[in-house]
């Protein structure tokens, strides 16, 4: 299998008034093709900035500072705006959080999806003069309203000619989230970036919506990178999982293995927040602490002041490393350091007495 | 709406998204005031489109000067002996052609400076926003008067065209703001996402949800330009040529005691206008809650 996506040390920052938040702080991963890969974390730690920056479409004070965002084979950071533009919605796809407002109040759903088809699917799209000549050059118009429909049915909205005509408002919000898929999906990209699509919508609706995705997933051979905080809707869709914290990447593991033996101390503490079936009595153990500062974190490993295998004076001094303990787990935690490879590390001598 | 052969489908027009982007309209009925002030404006469209079926005579025919309000002269006779009656609803369609022409030229370099500004924000912003403020710190009348004087030629174009030079600051930041708000809402940056170009972003993502605010600034300030006209007019700086209420009520200053209905006539419509103007903006500003 080739690689769709390769992170290598990205760093996206935001320069804010106060000081600089590493946002995303050196994360590496890498995705291959037809894998679906889910990012969890707190709010905060930087998921939906690694989201953004996929896209180049991180706003100012934000900016990526270094590292090289491949897609298949391409570095997006070097590309320029136009090659940029030519890659968003078409090979590269993103749903936002809020379908409400991620759709224009004052254009119809059909005139919304039917945009992103003209968009890069006919020459030139682009001004308000293509798009008004778009306007009166009636086959073309009634070509993309035809796509509109099929693409409506398609994502389960019935009376796809009369739908077409309505305004956002008029949809519900399961709609509008489909609609947005629909969006997202309409040229068929590589790579689709779902930025937490389920978190304002209830739990049926959050069934259906998953649902739609994985049949339209498979249908257009779409990879979705889907970014949520809730663990279980990513196990639901996704093979592989990057738990981060504080814009670093703790552990990247398959679904799984991450579920039977998690391997970071983080990932294991927030598997016990998580209520499950079956564990009748048992009490939901907290996460000491709280997230640090983004300004000023802590020094080292930057979940230490709250992890209960620290280590003093190691955990607390360097970054840990990523290292690969199993074939495709990979865990940035000392505990899976050997003493051999500290010392080498300058780190196990001087605290010899507390390791031991 | 239009049916099509083929489908039978209906297909939505640029105007019906308008009128469906503007549908708060019909909040209108429920202030009294505005509700009257739109009727007054409707006669006054009317009166600027076909003045020439309304009115009795030729604005230009002599007549005995200073006849007294009559049933052949309704509003009488000026120092020329024109009918004053003719002239003030010919002054209508003039009236209309300063205030529109002038907001044109406003929204034109409003969106320029402030779309720009709001959209690209950083140092095009700075710039463009001190330049705003350096015309906003002139005393606009002086700087008009003396801008209006510096030509030989008394034109109605000209007055049109320093007026809108001088009034689109306020224009200028109230689109700046909006742009600064629209920008960073989600369905911008979904249209950024789906790789839409930046002209295509500011004009057909941003500038239809930013028609409202406009709407009652312009109402407020086509007011401003028809008083700034009738100003200049009366200070002397007028085109003596046009037949603007300004040149009018100038006209009859002079045999104000002896023949008032010369300048109370084309006053009296002046005010109408204004007033009429004044109370739709604040009924739209009311509906949309703007604060302008």
């Amino acid at each position: 299998m080739s690689k769709l996506l390769e992170l290598r040390d990205l760093k996206t920052h935001y320069f804010t008034r106060e000081g600089v938040v590493k946002a995303v702080d050196r994360v590496s991963l890498d995705m291959e093709k037809g894998e679906n890969l889910g990012i969890a974390g707190e709010s905060g730690c930087g998921k939906s900035t690694l989201g953004l920056s996929i896209l180049r479409l991180v706003r100012t004070p934000g900016r990526i500072v270094g590292g090289e965002i491949l897609f298949n084979g391409e570095d997006i950071v070097q590309k320029s705006d136009e090659e940029m533009r030519r890659i968003r919605g078409a090979r590269i796809s993103i749903i936002f959080q809020d379908p409400t407002s991620s759709l224009n109040p004052v254009y119809t759903i059909g005139d919304q999806i039917g945009e992103s088809i003209s968009l890069h699917q006919y020459r030139g799209g682009g001004g308000v003069f293509d798009w008004l000549l778009g306007r009166f050059k009636r086959s073309r118009a009634r070509e993309v309203d035809e796509k509109v429909e099929d693409i409506l049915r398609e994502i389960g909205i019935s009376d796809a000619s009369k739908r077409r005509r309505n305004y956002p408002h008029e949809f519900s919000g399961g709609m509008r989230q489909r609609a947005m898929i629909a969006m997202a999906l309409s040229c068929r990209p590589d790579l689709l970036i779902a930025d937490e699509p389920t978190t304002n919508l209830d739990v049926t609706i959050e069934a259906q919506i998953l649902d739609l995705m994985k049949e339209l997933q498979k249908e257009f051979d779409t990879s979705v990178i889907l970014i949520s905080h809730n663990l279980g809707i990513i196990s639901e869709l996704c093979e592989k999982i990057v738990i981060m914290y504080a814009g670093n990447i703790m552990e990247f593991s398959d679904i799984k293995t991450l579920f039977e033996s998690p391997k970071h101390p983080y990932t294991e503490a927030l598997l016990n927040a998580i209520p499950r079936l079956g564990s009748r009595g048992k009490r939901l153990v907290a996460i000491p602490g709280e997230v640090p500062n983004q300004i000023n974190p802590p020094h080292g490993c930057k979940f230490h002041p709250r992890c209960k295998d620290r280590i003093d004076g190691i955990c607390n001094r360097r970054s840990p490393p990523t290292i690969e303990i199993e074939p495709g787990i990979k865990v940035s935690c000392y505990k899976y350091i050997s003493k051999y490879e500290l010392s080498d590390m300058g780190l196990y001598n001087e605290q010899k007495r507390i390791v031991d | 709406m239009e049916l099509t052969k083929e489908t039978g489908v209906k297909q939505t027009t640029i105007l019906e998204r308008l009128f469906s982007s503007l549908s708060g309209l019909g909040k209108l009925k429920r202030n009294k005031a505005s509700l009257v002030s739109v009727g007054i404006l409707l006669v006054f469209i009317i009166l600027a489109l076909f003045p020439n079926i309304i009115v009795p005579y030729h604005p230009e025919t002599m007549f005995m000067v200073r006849q007294s309000p009559s049933s052949k002269h309704w509003f009488g006779t000026d120092t020329l002996g024109r009918d004053v009656f003719s002239n003030v609803i010919w002054g209508v369609r003039t009236t209309f052609y300063i205030g529109t022409a002038c907001v044109l030229i406003e929204l034109v370099i409003g969106f320029l400076m402030g779309g720009l500004a709001g959209y690209f924000g950083g140092w095009i912003d700075d710039l463009l926003m001190r330049i705003t403020d350096i015309i906003l710190a002139l005393p606009t009348l002086i700087v008009l008067i003396l801008a209006v004087s510096m030509f030989k030629v008394r034109s109605i174009n000209i007055i049109i065209l320093v007026m809108g030079l001088i009034g689109w600051p306020y224009m200028a930041r109230v689109i700046r703001s909006q742009f600064l708000s629209i920008k960073t809402t989600p369905y911008v940056d979904a249209a950024r996402a789906m790789g839409a170009k930046t002209q295509r972003i500011m004009f057909r993502h941003i500038m239809p949800n930013i028609i409202l605010p406009i709407v009652v600034l312009i109402t407020i300030h086509f007011a401003g330009y028809v008083l700034w006209e009738a100003s200049l007019t009366f200070l002397g700086l007028g085109d003596p040529n046009s037949m603007s209420w300004g040149v009018m009520i100038m006209s009859g200053k002079n045999v104000l005691r002896t023949c008032p209905w010369i300048s109370t006539y084309p006053g009296l419509f002046l005010f109408f206008l204004l007033i009429a103007l004044q109370l739709l903006g604040d009924g739209l500003r009311d509906i949309f809650d703007i604060r302008v």
